[in-house]
């Protein structure tokens, strides 16, 4: 079910690179997007616990993109952070909280110029972190997920006219670093040597790649032109992620947020 | 293209009613699924079934002919403190979150502990004075009245600057002639917190025990041994005579420090055996019906091999309160031990 949703927005996602437009428009050099918004999730971390979990929760975002002069080429940096809490059906009394930050550096490189009413297609890769700490009752039990991503990244930019533009994005993980937590939930050196935990929590991985990871970013964002300078953003996320190694983790996340993006 | 559009928001939308389809099937909250998880969690992550030689599959042959789906919670309650009991070990838990109520294993001992044992009898009878650390939840120091003895009591293995504290407490009690420091009634906390406090007191760095995390299936799966040292920190050292105290509530992070000391040369110890619980806890586990529970992750052994899980730390002298002697004013553990400073030492 999973690759099969992953595939079918890939394919999608390239019917709408071949189709060009002729109308060649401008675009902002520095684009500075703020978000805010709430998520829900699905959740199973069997080094968590057994039973499925549903979460929801606030998430921030910060995001700065940069077009080159010839307008083929965009960096993007992102940063987001979000807090809420998982809940299961049996009893509140099993409530875990949880915070999840990301953060993504990347290029994208457009196929042609950026035309009107038309869809264009960009390919490019991004360095994608992503954390997501579970804590239930003051880390009586905890567990966590990071993962640095080296995603293969498309997008497809359609300016509808002047006011309105939609985009979409899909980034998948081709290799990664993955963190999770060790064979019995715990590290003691960790736990005993607290100063070190932060590093230990970013760095004490290991390499995986399909077999052992799966994971996708997909996001649809609508954008309207309020003027020369602001625009108004809509944007929802889905990200799926399937860890597969010592503890299996899935979660799908769905996000909704809007923001404002200042262009100069 | 606005076919298009549509089966990219349709895809979007798609994604809210397939839970089961990403997650999987959930384990089902029956009697049966929540023994056969609990037993076979404990099998594959209990770090104790090894060094204590439990036959934990015997346990599963006794236990499990015993549920059935029509097995009441209260029923389930019962037949998992049994199953655990089997370890006494103080680091094994069961827990109900939603009824708050728990159950540690082995704990028979700890409540008689609790009761053998007065901070107020001590700072009556025996103390000329106690001044509370304020960056620890219970850690004080005094003096014995009429004596030159200093008095450290750590009733919980846990707070803030460890070193500084114990460096200015040995400021000031640096130039009395023996210091007793006392951990009974103390249920652990943070090893890393008690081991800078007998640093102070060593002469030169020892080995104090090793570690191993279990990291596998089988019983016996363990890790390299880690070597933790008693170390000379160099810093307002403490090498007069020093009687440590322990009882049956000297937990944990508690014994860690009383292996901490055993190796340094004028530690004495005296009092009852510790409560034979080394390891680190797992995370709480969850079950499906929502109870949680805990086991050891750890193979922990003195510098000699021995595991003393479920042992405890033998002391030098054995002297045991009883909840009558407290009644009676009575600390035979710390007369025990002013008793020997004189006798050995000559210390009044």
């Amino acid at each position: 079910m999973q690759k099969l949703l992953i595939i079918t927005t890939l394919l999608f996602g390239w019917q709408l690179a071949f189709a060009q437009s002729e109308n060649e428009i401008l675009f902002p050099t520095h684009e500075l997007t703020l978000t805010i918004g709430l998520h829900q999730s699905w959740l199973k971390d069997s080094n968590f616990s057994p039973l499925h979990y549903k979460g929801k929760g606030a998430i921030y975002g910060l995001e700065y993109r940069l077009s080159d002069k010839a307008n083929r080429g965009v960096f993007l940096a992102g940063l987001s952070f979000g807090t809420g809490t998982y809940s299961v059906d049996i009893s509140d009394a099993l409530d875990t909280k949880f915070i999840l930050g990301d953060l993504s550096l990347g290029y994208l490189r457009r196929t042609s110029n950026l035309t009107m009413r038309s869809p264009n297609f960009a390919l490019g890769g991004r360095y994608h972190f992503h954390i997501n700490y579970l804590d239930w009752n003051e880390q009586d039990a905890f567990s966590f997920l990071g993962n640095h991503g080296f995603e293969l990244a498309t997008a497809v930019d359609y300016p509808l006219n002047e006011k309105h533009r939609f985009q979409a994005q899909l980034s998948l993980p081709l290799l990664s670093y993955t963190v999770r937590p060790p064979y019995n939930g715990t590290d003691a050196e960790l736990t005993e040597n607290n100063d070190n935990s932060p590093v230990k929590l970013l760095f004490d991985g290991y390499w995986s790649t399909f077999n052992r990871l799966l994971m996708y970013d997909l996001e649809l964002k609508y954008n309207y032109q309020l003027s020369d300078s602001f625009s108004l953003d809509f944007i929802y996320l889905n990200r799926y992620q399937n860890v597969t190694n010592l503890h299996k983790f899935v979660q799908m996340q769905n996000q909704f947020r809007v923001g404002t993006s200042f262009q100069f | 293209m606005k076919n298009n559009i549509l089966l990219l928001l349709l895809l979007a939308t798609s994604f809210f009613a397939c839970e089961r389809a990403i997650l999987g099937l959930e384990t089902e909250n029956t009697p049966i699924n929540n023994f056969e998880l609990f037993w076979k969690t404990y099998d594959e992550h209990s770090s104790i079934i090894f060094p204590k030689q439990i036959n934990w599959d015997s346990i599963y042959q006794v236990y499990r002919p015993s549920v059935s789906n029509a097995t009441t919670e209260a029923e389930l309650w019962t037949i998992f403190t049994e199953m655990i009991e089997v370890f006494d070990d103080e680091h094994t838990l069961l827990y109900d979150p939603i009824a708050d109520q728990t159950y540690v294993s082995g704990s028979q001992g700890i409540d008689i502990a609790m009761q053998s044992f007065s901070k107020a009898l001590l700072d009556e009878k025996y103390l000329a004075y106690r001044t509370i650390i304020e960056t620890a939840p219970d850690f004080s120091y005094g003096k014995i009245k009429d004596k030159s003895i200093g008095y450290i009591y750590i009733g919980d293995s846990d707070g803030n600057h460890p070193e500084q504290t114990i460096d200015e407490i040995l400021e000031v009690l640096g130039e009395l002639e023996a210091i007793i420091v006392d951990v009974r009634n103390n249920g652990g906390g943070s090893a890393s917190f008690m081991k800078p406090i007998a640093n102070a007191f060593a002469t030169e760095d020892r080995l104090a025990y090793t570690v191993q995390d279990r990291i596998g299936i089988n019983h016996d799966d363990f890790s390299e041994p880690s070597a933790v040292y008693t170390n000379y920190d160099g810093i307002n050292q403490y090498t007069k005579p020093v009687i440590l105290l322990t009882d049956r509530f000297s937990v944990s992070a508690a014994e860690d420090f009383t292996l901490h000391m055993k190796v340094i040369e004028q530690v004495t110890h005296i009092g009852d055996t510790t409560a034979g619980a080394f390891s680190q806890t797992s995370p709480q586990q969850f079950l499906p019906n929502g109870w949680t529970y805990q086991y050891p992750v750890q193979l922990e052994l003195t510098p000699e091999g021995v595991c003393l899980e479920g042992i405890g730390v033998i002391p030098e002298i054995a002297v045991e309160n009883t909840p009558q002697d407290i009644e009676n004013q009575q600390d035979k553990i710390m007369e025990r031990a002013i008793r020997y400073l004189f006798e050995t030492y000559g210390i009044r």
